[in-house]
């Protein structure tokens, strides 16, 4: 029985398990798709940042540009003029660097041989340095300007032009530079003017803000190659990697905002997270690229985070919601077997209910000699109120009783008592062996002192003649004379309290026509909705209302009965109701 | 239902107000089973207040009386009313326990 038990709770417990668990796939799903919108949402919110950052440093870089072309311009003029003044060269060069900050440096790099009293190479230079500007000539041994450096590239060029990024010799850094050719009347060139910019510089003006934390910025050519990009000495690796990855055509290449702006991403194994690269070129010559770099994890870091935090937290929701659903499935269990047991008893209580009441003497007996009627009405489905009755040797005997208590446990004792009656007085005629015969077998084994009140009495009906016992029951009505009358007993003690009790017998002769009514504590002490008793007066009343007519013992039991239901009403029946009335004919 | 045990010197004071029907019998039948032993002691019963005692209620003082007999002492019942008297004149009871 209880391995089933088990077996159908945890059928049930995994129907609910399976219940909570699609639940749970539910708002798993739901919570994905919604993570999913989300992170379209940032996405798309990460390209318009991106679009935003590009620009903005595009237009600080193109700021750099114009500038320094601006420089240039506005002094080739006077450099030209000055050409025959070498001397004083260098210090028109110094004294307009002064103005420019961004600029490293400004040099004119003469055709070699130019001035046939200056050096064989020739390149007055004015240089940015810590201490102040610097003029030098930069050109002999150390530096050959038509191997290298912006006079060779604009030779070649033969126009204005931005060249670089190149390593410079003599200041050993990485430059960019513009320059441009400076004419002599005759048409042709004679020097090359132009003008250095540390491309460090350029990548700290980049990254001097980040869109996030581990975001930079990068600065490349048009065919790709890097001019410069953050300073750190730590992010060089990853600079040189997502260098590589912007010029290698195997990555995926996306064009957003209309085709201006292009995102590849590649997944970083160093850092463990994907990269996002997002670049553009810039309108004007030189058509360089800038390009802005961010890390996934800080871009949708948070949105992981909530995610995260998210699932926890429905995770424990849905452990609270199990466990509550739990404890309503065992005490629905408990509730269930509790009501199985209820039913159970219930159900064994209408058996004995059934029982006792096949175990009463027909409910009506007319014979020549006597005409009688009882009925019994147990309060709970069991009582513990008796009657009996049955003629043997032209005499009657009977009995009315009442166990103390009431369901099933009087019930039981009733049963014991009812059998001892009709044992005993199956061969024996004295009333005053019988009652103590039944006493003495009630108080054996009775620890709890349960007693039942009886009254029995036994008829000669050829006489009238009536011997009777009261043992501590209610006395009885007789009718006789046209009135009803209380019967005198002695009061003897209820049976099976002591065995040593003696019972007192006593006689009375019975008219033709007398009725005795016996009853139980049930009629005078039945209870209304005031908790007000029936009583001994309005059971007189009840009777003395029978006392005219010609009236049958059912009759007055119907009469009576009818009475007390009257006056109890609505209220619940507090006690067994029985009756017996013996009409002597 | 109230009840209520005193020990005193000599005795027992038990103290009964209320109804003692089936339902109170119960609960009362636990409080008064340490009186089924009283050692000799009398149990007096007090029951200025007492308004009704229906059959279960007796069940319970047989019980008290049952075991101060054996002890060789008495159950003395104080200011019982006329309706619990005369149920105790009609049912013989009135011999067995003293009633004042």
């Amino acid at each position: 029985m209880i391995g089933r038990d088990k077996f159908i709770l945890s059928f049930r417990g995994r129907r609910r398990l399976l219940i909570v668990v699609i639940a749970v796939v539910l708002v798993e799903l739901l919570s994905a798709a919604q993570y999913y919108f989300t992170h379209n949402l940032m996405e798309q919110e990460l390209d318009k940042r991106a679009e935003m950052e590009l620009t903005t440093k595009a237009i600080i870089t193109k700021g750099i540009f114009e500038n320094s072309e601006r420089f240039l311009k506005s002094h080739i003029m006077e450099v030209k003029r000055n050409l025959v003044h070498p001397d004083s060269l260098v210090g028109i060069m110094a004294w307009t660097l002064k103005y420019s900050p961004h600029l490293k440096g400004c040099g004119i790099a003469f055709n070699p041989g130019y001035y046939k009293d200056k050096e064989y190479l020739y390149e007055p230079y004015a240089l940015r340095t810590d201490s102040g500007i610097q003029c030098l000539q930069v050109a002999g041994e150390r530096f050959d300007y038509t191997k290298d450096g912006f006079y060779r590239y604009i030779q070649e060029k033969k126009a204005n032009s931005w060249v670089g990024p190149y390593e410079d010799a003599y200041l050993k850094r990485k430059l960019v530079s513009y320059a441009m050719p400076i004419y002599a009347d005759h048409g042709d060139t004679v020097a090359v003017l132009g003008i250095d910019i540390d491309t460090q510089n350029l990548g700290d003006t980049l990254n001097s803000r980040h869109i996030y934390p581990s975001s930079f910025d990068l600065l490349l050519t048009e065919k790709g190659e890097l001019i410069s990009g953050p300073s750190d000495p730590d992010l060089q690796k990853k600079v040189a990697e997502v260098v590589d990855v912007i010029n290698d055509s195997t990555f995926k290449k996306t064009w957003i905002k209309e085709g201006r702006v292009c995102v590849t991403t590649y997944y970083d194994k160093e850092a463990g997270d994907e990269l996002s690269i997002f670049y553009a070129s810039m309108k004007e010559q030189p058509h360089w690229q800038i390009a802005v770099v961010c890390y996934d994890d800080e871009v949708y870091g948070s949105l992981f985070k909530l995610r995260i935090r998210l699932l926890l937290l429905s995770l424990l929701a849905f452990g609270i919601l199990l466990y509550i659903l739990g404890r309503f499935a065992r005490s629905e269990e408990e509730l269930k077997r509790t009501t199985l047991e209820e039913e159970r008893i219930a159900g064994e209580l209408r058996a004995a209910s059934q029982i006792q009441q096949s175990m009463l003497p027909r409910s009506h007996l007319r014979t020549d000699d006597v005409d009688i009627c009882g009925s019994l009405v147990p309060a709970r489905e069991v009582g513990g109120d008796l009657f009996d009755y049955f003629i043997r040797d032209e005499k009657l005997f009977f009995c009315i009783g009442d166990v103390s208590g009431k369901g099933a446990p009087s019930a039981m004792l009733m049963g014991v008592v009812h059998s001892l009656f009709r044992a005993f007085t199956a061969h024996e005629n004295d009333l005053v062996k019988i009652m103590q015969a039944i006493n003495i077998a009630s108080c054996r084994g009775n620890d709890s002192n349960m007693f039942v009140t009886l009254f029995m009495g036994v008829l000669d009906l050829p006489t009238g003649h009536l011997r009777y016992c009261n043992a501590g029951h209610e006395r009885p009505f007789v009718f006789e004379n046209g009135k009803w009358e209380i019967v005198e007993c002695s009061s003897n003690l209820p049976i099976g309290l002591f065995d040593d009790m003696r019972y007192v017998v006593q006689d009375m002769q019975l008219p033709p026509d007398s009725i005795l009514f016996l009853y139980t504590d049930g009629l005078t002490e039945a209870k209304n909705k005031e908790r007000k008793q029936f009583g001994m007066k309005r059971t007189q009343d009840a009777l003395d209302a029978c006392a005219g007519q010609q009236i049958s013992p059912q009759e007055i039991l119907a009469s009576v009965s009818k009475e007390v239901h009257q006056f109890v009403g609505d209220a619940e029946q507090s006690d067994d109701l029985t009756m017996l009335a013996i009409c002597y004919i | 239902m109230k009840t209520t045990i005193e020990k005193l010197e000599d005795k027992y004071l038990v103290t009964l107000v209320g109804e003692l029907d089936t339902a109170a019998a119960a609960e009362v039948e636990k409080t008064l089973q340490p009186l089924y032993n009283t050692n000799g002691l009398d149990v007096v019963i007090d029951c200025a207040g007492l308004e009704y005692i229906a059959s279960s209620g007796l069940r319970i003082l047989i019980s008290i009386l049952k075991g101060a007999k054996s002890g060789g002492s008495k159950v003395i019942m104080k200011d019982v009313n006329d309706d619990i008297k005369t149920v105790f004149k009609l049912t013989g009871f009135i011999n067995i326990f003293e009633v004042e």
